[in-house]
């Protein structure tokens, strides 16, 4: 192809389009350049000076991250030469940097510090005194800045500048007295604040949430979708599992979803997931029952009702595997097709889009449950606000799948009061809630960090959950359940 | 509202804005034109720009600490600058300097100060005649400490600039604020 240019890093060749850099065709080819300020979410600012390579023909070293490749070059990233440029450009970072990895955050996910070991010189040269600058800043509701960290890469900057387009950060003052700033403490306001922690290579912007809670090497990582909302952002859960305990999301790069980040609402679905926020036994009439007692119950329930006597209400936090597992499962047991209903937040805006990422829409599997349905031919009702029509439909057993994010229900109390007046309700959920109580029969479910299963967002891209060990070894996600359900059936026969 | 700038100077900064391909472009040339009528650039200054011509404080801020010419404090009315670079250094700059900073602390312990102060700045480009000076705008020629003297002597005794009385006017209604 005519638009295609070839040339050779490290003697290795690779075919990248006109107009890419140095730096793009060696990520193509996985060889790595040392790199602080470059960012493939981010414009070219060129300002680090680190990721020095060697162009054979030009007498200077050259930026990877800004110098165009063409056609037959021969790029050189692994000679002496370079080697000694990255030892360099590194002690002048290094400069005024107070390596404080010890009590610093970032320290095991560090760039600085990674490179420092790398290709660090170890013996500074620098007999003056470091400059300091203020610290431990409050730059807003999420986010900590130490500017004495910084080595004034200017992400932040960029990304308040092109991503949100809030312009809150800048680099004031000149020389050895640089700092990032905000203008007379004002603060930072979007719901993107946390990939500025995520975009700082080093400690300089460390997450409210996050910081002095967990080292990072004691984190695993998974990867999964955020259930936040129907944009589906492919991230990374880190778990301490040593503890059960889950710390963080992380976006992970996808360009069919997310690109590089993600929003702050969706940082917090860590929250939900760990023991103390969760249901661990089923309760049945106000008493602690076990798990076979309690799919007994609902087996024994399902025997002598006719199909049109049962209403599942379902709403869009599961995978698509549990809603055609429950469909089939109920189809078989009741032989008829009971009456669903879809259980919508009564203030949500589903429409609304905030122009980055995040969706009104706080259902992660909207568009994967209605295709389900449409699959398994079942008309469904909508109860948004109103419930008359699951009042009205005189059922016997009522099956409710409750929402897994609760932040996205503001009126959840409200919607289950009424749920539990019928007779006869079953809530499926995983949170501790003091109205879920009052229903007929409670049964703890597996949250998304625990399931396998696929949830398909608002634009029909299907994505597949990791399964992480659950925090409650016996509680099962509902697909599960409903294989125990026909198997407990076919017993009984 | 009554708008912070002048009537004037909002018709400048107007023109500044229209004049480069982006906003961001035109901060140096206006934040020199603010200088020039109040003598400084005042935080309220910076924050009028983003409230009535849309300029962002961030950008303001990031142009005008990176310039040390930019006057980020209320000045004196006459600023006394000696270039202190090689030809006027070695043409006796520093004894004019020590000169008149000591006769403008000698006037203001007798209890009549004079509007002066005096910086040392980086070279003025006239090398041929060292030791060069600049009050305010206006340049010297062979300033020798004698010379210096003369200068804030001829200076305090005229009626002072109109950017350095619209500074004092400015300070003392902003005083005369809770």
């Amino acid at each position: 192809m005519s638009n295609q240019i070839t040339l050779s890093i490290n003697n290795q060749s690779i075919s990248v389009p006109a107009g890419s850099t140095i730096m793009e065709a060696a990520q193509k080819l996985g060889v790595s350049v040392p790199h602080f300020c470059w960012h493939p979410g981010l414009s070219i600012a060129g300002v680090c000076r680190f990721c020095m390579v060697k162009v054979e023909g030009m007498p200077k070293l050259q930026i990877a991250c800004n110098t165009p490749a063409t056609e037959g070059m021969k790029v050189d990233t692994v000679s002496a030469e370079v080697k000694d440029a990255h030892k360099w450009a590194l002690e002048f970072h290094l400069i005024n940097h107070p390596l404080d990895c010890p009590i610093c955050d970032q320290a095991g996910e560090c760039e600085l510090q990674n490179y420092y070991m790398k290709v660090g010189k170890y013996q500074s040269q620098m007999e003056d005194e470091k400059v300091l600058k203020p610290k431990a800043l409050d730059v807003g509701d999420t986010l900590v800045l130490d500017t004495e960290r910084c080595i004034l890469c200017s992400r932040c900057v960029r990304f308040e500048d092109e991503v949100t387009k809030t312009s809150t950060l800048g680099i004031f003052n000149r020389g050895d007295q640089a700092t990032i700033g905000t203008y007379q403490g004002r603060k930072i306001k979007h719901n993107y604040s946390y990939n500025l922690a995520d975009i700082c290579p080093v400690g300089a912007f460390t997450a409210k949430d996050f910081r002095f809670k967990c080292r990072v090497w004691f984190l695993k990582e998974a990867k999964t979708v955020c259930p936040g909302c129907s944009t589906g952002c492919s991230v990374n859960l880190f778990q301490n599992s040593n503890q059960r305990e889950y710390y963080r999301l992380k976006p992970r790069h996808n360009a069919e979803v997310n690109g590089h980040w993600m929003c702050d609402t969706g940082r917090t679905m860590y929250e939900h997931l760990n023991a103390s926020t969760r249901l661990s036994a089923p309760l049945l009439n106000g008493e602690n029952v076990t798990f076979h007692a309690a799919l007994q119950a609902v087996s024994d329930a399902t025997k002598s009702v006719s199909a049109d006597k049962v209403a599942v209400v379902f709403t869009a936090q599961f995978t698509s595997e549990e809603y055609s597992a429950v469909l089939n499962s109920l189809k078989t047991t009741l032989k008829g097709t009971p009456k669903v209903f879809v259980w919508r937040e009564e203030t949500e805006t589903e429409e609304s889009f905030d122009g980055i990422l995040f969706r009104g829409d706080r259902n992660p599997n909207t568009r994967g449950m209605t295709e389900v349905l449409k699959q398994e031919s079942v008309g469904a009702s909508i109860l948004k606000g109103d419930f008359s029509a699951l009042a009205n439909a005189g059922a016997e057993l009522t099956l409710v799948f409750g929402p897994e994010v609760e932040s996205a229900y503001p009126s959840l109390a409200k919607a289950l009061s009424r749920f539990v007046e019928l007779k006869k309700s079953v809530y499926f959920g995983n949170t501790l809630n003091e109205v879920a109580k009052k229903f007929w029969l409670r049964i703890p479910v597996k949250t998304f960090a625990e399931k396998s299963g696929t949830f398909v967002n608002f634009n029909g891209v299907a994505q597949k959950l990791k399964a992480n060990p659950p925090v409650y070894p016996a509680v099962k996600a509902v697909d599960e359940y409903f294989a125990d359900l026909g198997k407990l059936a076919q017993s009984a026969v | 509202m009554a708008s912070f700038f002048s009537p004037a100077l909002n018709e400048k900064i107007k023109g500044f804005l229209g004049r480069y391909e982006t906003r961001r472009s035109s901060i140096l040339p206006i934040l020199h034109a603010i200088q020039d009528e109040n003598d400084w650039i005042s935080k309220e200054a910076v924050q009028a720009l983003e409230a009535e011509h849309g300029l962002s404080v961030v950008d303001v801020n990031e142009v005008l600490s990176f310039y040390t010419m930019y006057r980020k404090t209320p000045p004196k009315a006459y600023r006394l600058e000696v270039c202190g670079s090689i030809s006027c250094w070695l043409n006796g700059a520093d004894k004019t300097i020590s000169t008149a900073k000591d006769y403008i602390a000698a006037a203001e312990k007798s209890g009549k100060p004079v509007p002066f102060e005096c910086h040392k700045v980086e070279c003025l480009g006239v090398c041929g005649y060292a030791p060069v000076a600049l009050v305010n705008k206006d340049r010297y020629l062979n300033v020798t400490p004698d010379a210096a003297v003369k200068l804030i002597e001829d200076y305090s005794n005229k009626d002072l600039p109109a950017a350095a009385k619209k500074c004092a006017a400015d300070l003392a209604a902003a005083a005369q604020k809770p």
